[in-house]
């Protein structure tokens, strides 16, 4: 039974932890505190995996964790020494590929819209199961989804004139 | 164009947007991980402990850390690629960390040079579980700001029967957060941890 459980989560680890550090690196833009986060969220995975496994979208619950996880992340913590300001380590450049203006607009949509994001286009679920998931109406998840992408189709519109103006 | 090709398209291009990065942490680290916290939990239930091997045993990976460097003590202290720990004139420890990786061995570097301490690395907080710590925080450590992270410790100024409690955590790969407290030595200490996980057939996503 141990075994077997430890099969299935290093099977599920390995065939969903790229889909959902993708999905989060969306919604965080940095991609070793991305790593982190679904890190944590698998992490928590496991001790729940009992419950976890039966979940009908188990990658999903672990990026709404990681995403979870990062809103609360520094708020359990006491009497830390904070860095004064120029002291912070310097953050990493973008990754090579990702588009840095397209990933920051997503990044100022409500948790809410940029979870429908990372569900419909990061792990591929569909309305229903997005909805079951968010535990909310399919219509809401279509209402998020059509907000999401008016702000983004507006960004990616001003991007293109913008573009057609400097090839004048 | 309709409205299904626009957000086609707009979902298209988010997900273009993202490159084809992949997770290095290896299973076993989260493994590890999660047995660490149920052994200091005290649950009981799916037993993790036995899943580090079968895990192991499934993927064909290697052990926990593996292929990192962690070379011996130099001649003036001990040093791993994240961290250095060092002894000054005057028994003045001094260490300097960049990455937080391999608490424990930080921990048991730090006992080599003359600081009993317990070095906590993760996500919680640790802190005396009952009273207040001892007094005299300021005088045993210091840590002045910038980047790396550098603690200066003064062993000698360490009550009798004391220990310091650290608590690290990282942002972006680098040590950007110290919590400290000075302690007896045996005293209870408790992490602030993730909170517990609801049972039932669709659990919520843990919230921090």
């Amino acid at each position: 039974m141990e075994a077997d459980s430890a099969a299935e989560f290093a099977v599920f680890y390995q065939a969903s932890r790229d889909r959902c550090l993708r999905a989060v690196l969306a919604s965080v833009g940095d991609a070793q505190l991305a790593e982190d986060l679904v890190s944590e969220g698998f992490i928590r995975a496991l001790m729940a995996w009992r419950q976890v496994r039966q979940h009908p979208a188990p990658g999903a619950w672990v990026v709404r964790t990681a995403l979870n996880t990062r809103i609360s992340w520094w708020r359990r913590y006491r009497r830390e020494v904070p860095l004064t300001s120029g002291d912070a380590p310097a953050l990493p450049g973008p990754e090579p590929g990702m588009d840095a203006a397209l990933l920051a607009e997503v990044r100022r949509l409500p948790l809410r819209q940029r979870e429908v994001i990372a569900l419909r286009v990061f792990l591929d679920l569909d309305t229903q199961t997005t909805a079951a998931v968010l535990g909310i109406a399919p219509g809401t998840v279509g209402a998020h989804l059509s907000q999401a992408v008016a702000t983004l189709r507006g960004h990616l519109s001003s991007q293109a004139c913008d573009n057609e103006e400097a090839t004048r | 164009m309709s409205d299904q090709e626009a957000t086609g398209e707009v979902l298209g291009a988010v997900k273009a947007a993202v490159p084809d990065i992949r997770m290095r942490t290896p299973v076993q680290h989260i493994v590890s991980a999660a047995r660490s916290r149920r052994r200091r939990r005290g649950l009981t239930g799916l037993a993790v402990a036995g899943l580090a091997v079968a895990t192991g045993l499934t993927l064909g990976l290697s052990s926990p850390g593996s292929g990192r460097s962690v070379p011996g003590p130099e001649p003036d202290g001990a040093k791993l690629a994240a961290w250095t720990v060092r002894t000054g004139p005057g028994g003045l420890v001094t260490v300097t960390m960049r990455q937080l990786t391999n608490a424990a061995a930080l921990q048991h570097a730090l006992a080599e040079h003359g600081v009993p301490a317990i070095v906590h690395a993760g996500d919680s907080i640790c802190f005396q579980r009952n009273g207040n710590p001892l007094p005299g925080l300021s005088r045993v450590v210091t840590h002045p700001s910038g980047f790396p992270i550098v603690i200066r410790i003064r062993p000698a100024a360490m009550p009798h029967r004391s220990e310091l409690l650290f608590s690290l955590t990282r942002i972006s790969g680098a040590v950007a957060y110290v919590g400290q407290e000075l302690i007896r030595i045996g005293a209870p200490v408790s992490c602030l941890h993730p909170p517990s996980y609801p049972s039932g057939r669709n659990p919520r996503p843990a919230k921090g």
